[in-house]
């Protein structure tokens, strides 16, 4: 009885002692589930377990590990890593893990539940795109032009929240099928300090063109229309890496057949959302390139089509001007 | 108000609103050296296949070469690729720039207004120290 009771005591005051620090030290976590990861044929492992550590202690980025690499975790701060890497054994996207991601230099807050698309680096590119032709834009209409942009798809707002941080004068309409997305892209705006300028709709677009949720006033043209829509043939779908196939919205990447239902949508019915000389950029699977060729010339609306390619050098881009 | 502040915040629109480190000292930009794209080289890690929607890879550092010089610049500094890639432009302009004009360069034009602003700083406040010091004499405080 004495004996248990003892050790009882001595269990309490030892936890007493550890109650704040877990004795782990960064570099040695770094080294443990790097190995942990690779065991479990979990990709990117170094960068992962780097990623979710420099979340937990609020780092700004990933090198500065560095410099904290003797840092022992606290009781707490271990107990979420334990969590967040236990997710990403489950292939969890890094992005989802830590709850964040950062875009065109902009820290955006990601949701996996309900999930919401997550940006790729590809689209950066579309952003240095658009904004180009925004600059174009305001050259030929003077100063006072005040652009506006049209979004369909907007995800987490990446797109058009980047584009607004570029230009002081832009405002941009943007819709998505996904509620989530939509609170998602609102909550974003706000963090940005973006909300003044910026109009997140829930709306789906149907396969003939209407918008369902979602009306404009007549009056209203916009000056450029920008999307990333779902571009993955359904067939391949089901060959994704878990990260996507298992977490990401389905929604946000099925384009159909051959992947451009949504893209072939968007070019034939455009016209009637966008002045005359207004700019489409959308964001495409590079096999398409031909067939989208082919859809815009046959609607008879735009005065020129152009192929653009991505940071890696693959085709990635159309960009169509409305005649 | 709110809104504009957290704007202010982001790095990105910082550059847009210079006012906001206004300071009397100008800085001579005049030699610092423009990059040419044709010299530039970039490399990214990348996975196979088609890419974009299919493909969610964290991994967004930039090796950044300049032909001419044989200068490299590794950057992954941020979680944007396209933030990277900028910075490690910036870094290499930097470092061209230290080659080139030395003393003249803009990042020694900077200490050298950095050490005139500390000195100056640590004159006012040894100052203000001997004028408190001589306050409490006369005041009769000790």
């Amino acid at each position: 009885m004495i004996h248990s009771y003892r050790a009882m005591l001595s269990r309490i005051h030892a936890s007493a002692l550890n109650r704040h620090t877990s004795g782990k030290a960064v570099k040695h976590l770094i080294q443990c589930w790097t190995k942990k990861f690779e065991e479990n044929q979990v990709p990117e492992a170094e960068i992962s377990i780097k990623h979710i550590i420099s979340s937990i202690l609020g780092l700004q980025n990933v090198t500065r590990l560095d410099t904290v690499r003797n840092q022992i975790l606290t009781d707490d701060e271990y107990h979420r890593l334990l969590v967040k890497t236990d997710l990403r054994l489950k292939r969890m996207p890094v992005q989802y893990v830590i709850g964040e991601w950062d875009f065109c230099g902009l820290t955006m807050k990601m949701s996996q539940s309900p999930s919401v698309f997550i940006p790729r680096p590809e689209t950066e590119d579309l952003v240095s795109i658009a904004s180009e032709l925004v600059h174009q834009l305001t050259a030929e209409e003077g100063n006072l032009f005040k652009p506006y942009c049209f979004e369909i798809g907007c995800g987490s707002g990446a797109i058009s929240l980047a584009l607004l941080s570029k230009h002081d004068k832009l405002r941009c309409m943007a819709i998505d099928a996904n509620p989530a997305a939509v609170s998602l892209s609102r909550l974003n705006s706000e963090l940005l300090g973006l909300a003044d300028r910026a109009s997140f709709s829930i709306a789906k677009l149907e396969d003939d063109g209407a918008i369902h949720g979602f009306s404009t006033p007549d009056s209203i043209k916009y000056d450029i229309l920008v999307s990333n829509p779902p571009y993955i043939p359904t067939g391949e779908i089901s060959g994704l890496e878990p990260e996507i196939f298992r977490y990401e919205d389905h929604l946000a990447l099925d384009g159909g057949p051959d992947g451009t239902r949504l893209i072939e949508t968007i070019i034939r019915n455009s016209p009637k959302w966008l002045r005359g000389g207004a700019f489409i950029v959308l964001e495409i699977d590079p096999r398409q390139t031909k067939i989208i060729q082919l859809i815009s010339q046959d609607c008879g609306s735009y005065a020129g089509i152009s192929v653009r390619k991505d940071c890696f050098g693959v085709d990635r881009f159309v960009v169509l001007r409305c005649k | 108000m709110i809104q504009l502040f957290a704007r202010l915040l982001q790095p990105s629109v910082r550059k847009m609103h210079p006012f906001i480190y206004q300071c009397k000292h100008t800085f001579d930009h005049s030699k610092v050296p423009l990059l040419n794209t044709e010299d530039l080289e970039e490399e990214f890690v990348r996975g196979s296949g088609p890419g974009g929607q299919a493909v969610n890879k964290t991994s967004n550092a930039v090796i950044l070469r300049h032909k001419p010089s044989g200068l490299i610049v590794k950057c992954h500094q941020t979680r944007s690729l396209a933030r990277n890639r900028e910075l490690a432009r910036e870094i290499l302009t930097q470092k061209l720039d230290q080659i080139i004009n030395g003393e003249n360069s803009l990042e020694a034009q900077k200490q050298r207004v950095l050490k005139i602003k500390s000195k100056e700083s640590s004159r006012r406040s040894e100052k203000l120290k001997e004028l408190k010091e001589k306050w409490k004499k006369q005041e009769g405080i000790n």
